[in-house]
């Protein structure tokens, strides 16, 4: 039993940080557009302000629960059932958009691939533990610990979500590659999807537009290549001081999104240069932090599940940064923390929470 | 690697493939920050200027402009909200089958090429953003572009200027561009007032080009500007204008009603014109206001000069006897004649004429002689002091100041041709004011056509109405610029004489029924450009006069280019129109009559014999007659002689009038829509229509019902489709009557001809709505 030492101040204030930084923003970007649709500029800003602070509470609780608690099958395995439950749900209830990522409780909402991710990671963890020499058998190591993973993505791309399955699918990927397993099948299990990754993101004609236009955004400047050119734009006229906080202009409808997937792009404009690497820099912090806590952990399992939880937050803030740059192509991943949309800032939180804990047994 | 299963509980991460992980993180994590240099710092300045260009346009807040009145109000030239249609092309898939399906409807005018599906489609191409596919266009293309719900055509309300009485005064009052920006006549010498302050509004657009912000100048409207022209008076003129025009194929021809007692324009009226609303069509040369930017030799019209002068400086009385050297003068060795007529009549009289007769036979020999007793600077001086040579500064653009020499540059033989009306170039303003300061009593009064400006009351027309009543007097105090030039002793004896002109002498074709009548005509060989001498054929004939004598209401100036058909006389040419247009204007004045009327079969023989060469009236009577006959002849069911009560039923039938009438009179020209208008045939051919003068129009045309006139109903059904009137009964009544009743229950009246009301239509006791045209003809 390591000694109890207190969680990782770093972490707490960089969550912190992060969660009230994102309110700021969320009220920023949303206020004209929430006081146009509906009515009032703080909706956006009301609602993200009551998840965090649920997400804050249970941040606080779970941080003083002993992470070993989860680390038994009786855990994880209602766990990986119950999202797969809620996954199956969304698709007999009603859809938005025509797509199916909402399970709906009155006027609560909530996105149960949000839930797919720290479960994963829970499931991974436990499983990967103890086989972490055992991974070049892929038929009893190797292939029963993606088997949830395939179950969960498969039915977030039915959703579908191409964003959070690519998500799941590269968190999948690290931690087996950190266990052990052999590139080769990893590289093997790229080539198998291939053809679906294909199929889902160019078979569909708008998806491949999508797909084309962030290589040049000017070649249809008000067509596909609208939103990352707005986004471009508004990152560019930023500078290196920005606009002014709540002056961008960007977030006036030109910027799809701007108080979620482009609430960075937001975020560029009115803080400039300064703002952005603030951000990155405190994800950058994070994802130190939450390293070297997996990387000191004495537990397997707590070295998996630190780096999975770590791993889900820093690649989805890095790729969202990502898209907004036009560095990769558009994707719908949110901004962890910052990002306005209750459900996965509630769960980012929890598993904050979790990696805290992680974090006392630490110095 | 450890193959231990009892270690792998404790078993560390391998540290490689965590450290390979970070790295590739650090990786990303540089890209990131050097992309989001290079974008905020090296491009900064170009997606800023970009964000701007999408977000901010200013724009310019068109004002609205102010509207021109006669001196009754009654709008001249307004501004009505019509739409424009522009489009985004970026926002249109199929550029070209867009501008064919856009020009299909808005290509109405031919000639116009703007609105080609070429031109329209060029302009699909050119830009992303932005391009007009038709200004300013009518509510029904409008309306039919709209249900055609095409992707990226959009509409904007515009400014459009709009003339209700469409080339009413077009010359007075010039005309306005697509842009807003005042062309010739008063439009343009007061575009500065009347365009207003244009707005500013910095407004910052959103992606669904909603504007979310603006920064606002609001525009301030142009002045509203009331004019001395009296629409009635106006219309008046060009009717009888247009007949001369008619008569005589002339290249152009002018007139001028001038109040003698104020110096105020009362019509002006210039042809060929123009149809103000119909911006495609019009050329410079129809801008030109030939009252005040033509110079031409008055011939001997000034005569009036050495005569009142001569009489001023008691040189000679009227009935001083002057020698006439049996008809030939000798000036500086070259030998002025007086004409044959003149000659014959100062023979019969031992070649001595009286002023007064010599001013009645327009003798040349006695005109000389009096410049040459008052010597050239003492004739300069009143040459000058009735205003010639000089600006009269009125309210126009394109004034010049005529022709005159100063005396020291004067050739020998200059004082020989002024008198007759040589070698000096007057304007028809300069004309007209000369009869004026005769008229009334000798006061030179700058002539003027602006009577209010709302210069202090920006856009809150607080204006009276000055309907025009002649006076008997001038001012008690003189108005800028205004002085006196000959007595009222002289200015009397000068209206004697000009009386005698008319009554016995060359202007006898200007004699009017109750009226007396004052005149001098005159003929001007025109300066052929070529050859720089006199044109042995084409003349400028022109009358000047005033009525009645004793106290003028009126005073008129008629000056017809180059008549080519007829005789080219002032006597024949334009002491007519004079006839014709006093006679008139005096009835609707309702100027009380100082002469006997003479029945009406006398004045119909003096006309055949003064008037040999002039017909035509004759068929538009028979075509009169015609109309008449069909319309007050209907079968007793005859809708149009509804009983009182069925004010439904009334309003339609009067449309049925309208068509009907309509069909009588083979082209109608103030029945059709106002977007066509009256330019359409400027020189009307025989026809009902070459007769009308519309008065007392309904005063109230606001711009939904201009643009609710479509172009098979008349303006006049469409305007008062409210209250209906019972048609009072008109025959025998004078034509002021006529005009005030009418006015005062809401009908226009179309006139023909003048005298006493003899025949109606629709006839006494007719339900009509209100706003319905009566069609009164008078008889002498």
């Amino acid at each position: 039993m390591a000694k109890r030492v207190g969680v990782d101040k770093w972490l707490f204030i960089v969550t912190l940080l992060l969660v009230l930084f994102g309110l700021v923003m969320v009220f920023s970007a949303s206020a004209v557009m929430a006081k146009e649709r509906y009515g009032s500029p703080y909706y956006f800003l009301l609602r993200q302000s009551g998840w965090a602070l649920l997400g804050l509470l249970a941040m606080l609780v779970l941080m003083r629960v002993n992470y070993r608690h989860y680390n038994s099958p009786s855990v994880i395995f209602p766990c990986v059932a119950v999202t797969t439950l809620l996954l199956l749900a969304t698709f007999f209830l009603h859809d938005s958009h025509h797509t199916h990522r909402w399970i709906r409780f009155g006027p609560l909402s909530f996105q149960p691939s949000e839930i797919a991710k720290p479960a994963l990671v829970l499931f991974l963890a436990w499983f990967l533990q103890d086989r972490v020499d055992r991974m070049q058998d892929w038929r009893r190591a190797l292939l029963p610990a993606a088997l949830p993973s395939l179950l969960f993505i498969a039915l977030i791309l039915k959703e579908p979500d191409l964003g959070t399955a690519l998500v799941c699918a590269v968190v999948t990927a690290l931690m087996l590659y950190l266990a052990g397993a052999r590139i080769k099948y990893l590289v093997f299990a790229l080539l198998a999807a291939s053809p679906v990754l294909y199929y889902m993101l160019f078979h569909v004609a708008w998806r491949r537009a999508r797909m084309i236009a962030f290589l040049d955004p000017e070649k249809d400047p008000r067509g596909t290549g609208f939103h990352i050119l707005q986004s471009l734009i508004a990152v560019g006229a930023g500078g290196i001081h920005g606009v002014g906080l709540m002056e961008g202009r960007q977030k006036l409808f030109y910027l799809p999104e701007p108080q979620t997937d482009f609430i960075f792009a937001n975020i560029a404009e009115e803080l400039g240069l300064i703002g952005a690497i603030f951000v990155v820099a405190l994800f950058l912090m994070l994802a130190y932090r939450g390293l070297r806590a997996a990387l000191l952990s004495t537990d397997p399992f707590a070295r998996f599940l630190a780096f999975g939880i770590t791993a889900t937050i820093v690649i989805q803030a890095f790729f969202n940064i990502s898209v907004v740059l036009a560095l990769v192509p558009t994707k719908g991943i949110a901004l962890p923390f910052i990002s306005a949309g209750g459900t996965s800032l509630f769960f980012t939180l929890l598993s904050m929470g979790v990696l805290l804990n992680i974090t006392r047994e630490i110095d | 690697m450890s193959r231990k299963p009892k270690q792998a509980l404790s078993a560390p991460i391998p540290r490689l493939r965590f450290v390979a992980l970070i790295g590739i993180l650090l990786v990303w994590v540089a890209l990131i920050a050097a992309r989001l240099v290079w974008l905020q710092v090296f491009r900064h300045s170009e997606y800023a200027e970009r964000e701007f260009r999408q977000h901010d346009r200013t724009f310019q807040i068109a004002p609205r402009r102010g509207m021109l009145y006669d001196r009754d109000l009654q709008p001249l030239a307004m501004t009505v909200l019509v739409d424009s249609i522009y489009a985004v092309p970026g926002e249109i898939a199929d550029k070209d089958s867009t501008a064919k399906q856009l020009a299909r409807i808005v290509h109405v005018d031919p000639s116009d090429r703007y609105t080609s599906a070429k031109d329209i489609d060029a302009r699909l191409h050119r830009s992303r953003d932005f391009a007009w596919v038709a200004r300013k266009v009518d509510a029904d293309v409008a309306a039919r572009v709209r249900a055609l719900n095409l992707k990226g055509v959009y509409f904007q309300k515009e400014f459009k200027r709009y003339y209700p009485d469409n080339d009413l005064a077009a010359q007075v009052l010039g005309y306005v561009s697509l842009d807003d920006n005042g062309l010739g006549g008063i439009e343009h010498r007061f575009d500065g007032a009347l365009h207003g302050t244009a707005g500013q509004m910095l407004t910052a657009v959103d992606a669904r080009r909603q504007s979310y912000s603006s920064v606002e100048k609001e525009p301030t409207p142009g002045e509203n500007m009331v004019l001395t022209l009296d629409a009635k008076i106006q219309f008046m003129a060009e009717q009888a204008l247009d007949h001369a025009m008619a008569r005589t194929k002339a290249l152009n021809g002018t007139v001028v009603v001038q109040d003698p007692h104020t110096g105020q324009i009362l019509a002006l009226a210039i042809r060929p014109t123009f149809n103000p609303n119909d911006v495609h069509d019009i050329r410079p040369a129809m801008l030109l206001n030939h009252a005040v930017s033509d110079v031409y030799e008055p011939g001997s019209t000034f005569k009036l000069v050495p005569f009142s002068a001569a009489l001023q400086e008691k040189i000679v009385t009227p009935d001083s006897m002057i020698p006439t050297y049996g008809g030939q003068i000798n000036v500086a060795g070259r030998i002025v004649h007086d004409d044959r007529d003149a000659m014959i009549y100062e023979s019969h009289h031992g070649n001595m004429l009286s002023v007064r007769q010599a001013l009645a036979e327009s003798s040349q020999v006695v005109a000389i002689q009096l410049a040459e007793r008052l010597g050239k600077d003492r004739f300069y001086r009143y040459i000058h002091a009735y205003g010639f040579g000089q600006k009269s500064e009125i309210e126009l653009p394109g004034e010049t100041r005529g022709l005159l020499k100063p005396p020291n540059r004067w050739q020998a033989t200059t004082i020989g041709s002024i008198p007759m009306g040589q070698e000096i170039g007057v304007t028809p303003i300069q004309l007209v004011t000369l009869a004026s300061t005769i008229a009334n009593g000798g006061v030179y009064l700058p002539p003027h056509i602006v009577l209010q400006q709302t210069s202090d009351q920006k856009g809150n027309p607080r204006l009276a109405p000055a309907a025009f009543h002649p006076e008997d007097k001038i001012p008690d105090t003189l108005p800028a610029g205004a002085h006196r030039v000959i007595s009222t002793m002289t200015a009397a004896e000068m209206r004697s004489m000009m009386e005698g002109v008319v009554m016995f002498g060359t202007g006898d074709t200007a004699q009017l029924n109750g009226y007396s009548a004052a005149g001098k005509t005159g003929t001007a060989q025109k300066i052929d450009v070529r050859t720089r001498t006199y044109s042995k054929t084409k003349y400028i004939a022109s009358f000047v006069g005033f009525a009645p004598v004793n106290n003028p209401a009126i005073t008129v100036a008629v000056i017809i280019d180059s008549p080519s058909v007829g005789s080219h006389f002032g006597r024949a040419a334009s002491a007519p129109v004079f006839q014709e247009l006093a006679q008139q204007v005096l009835e609707y004045l309702g100027v009380p009559h100082d002469m006997p009327i003479k029945p009406a079969k006398l004045i119909a023989e003096q006309k055949k014999t003064a008037h040999d060469d002039i017909d035509g009236d004759r068929e538009q009577a028979g075509d009169l007659d015609t109309m008449f006959a069909e319309v007050n002849h209907l079968p007793p069911d005859d809708p149009l002689r509804a009983s009182p009560g069925k004010t439904q039923a009334a309003v339609a039938d009067a449309d049925e009038a309208h068509a009907y009438l309509q069909s009588a009179s083979d082209a109608s020209s103030s029945m059709q829509p106002p977007e066509t208008g009256r330019a359409a045939n400027p020189s009307p051919p025989t026809g009902v229509h070459a007769d009308e003068t519309v008065l007392a129009r309904g005063k109230s045309i606001s711009a939904g019902q201009v643009q609710s006139s479509s172009a098979n109903s008349s303006p006049a059904v469409t305007l008062g489709s409210g209250a209906a009137v019972t048609m009072p009964g008109f025959i025998g009544k004078p034509m002021r009557y006529v005009v005030v009743t009418a006015a005062n229950l809401g009908l226009n009246v179309r006139v023909y001809g003048s005298g006493v009301a003899s025949e109606q239509a629709p006839a006494a006791g007719t339900r009509v709505p209100a706003g319905t045209t009566v069609v009164v003809r008078f008889h002498p």
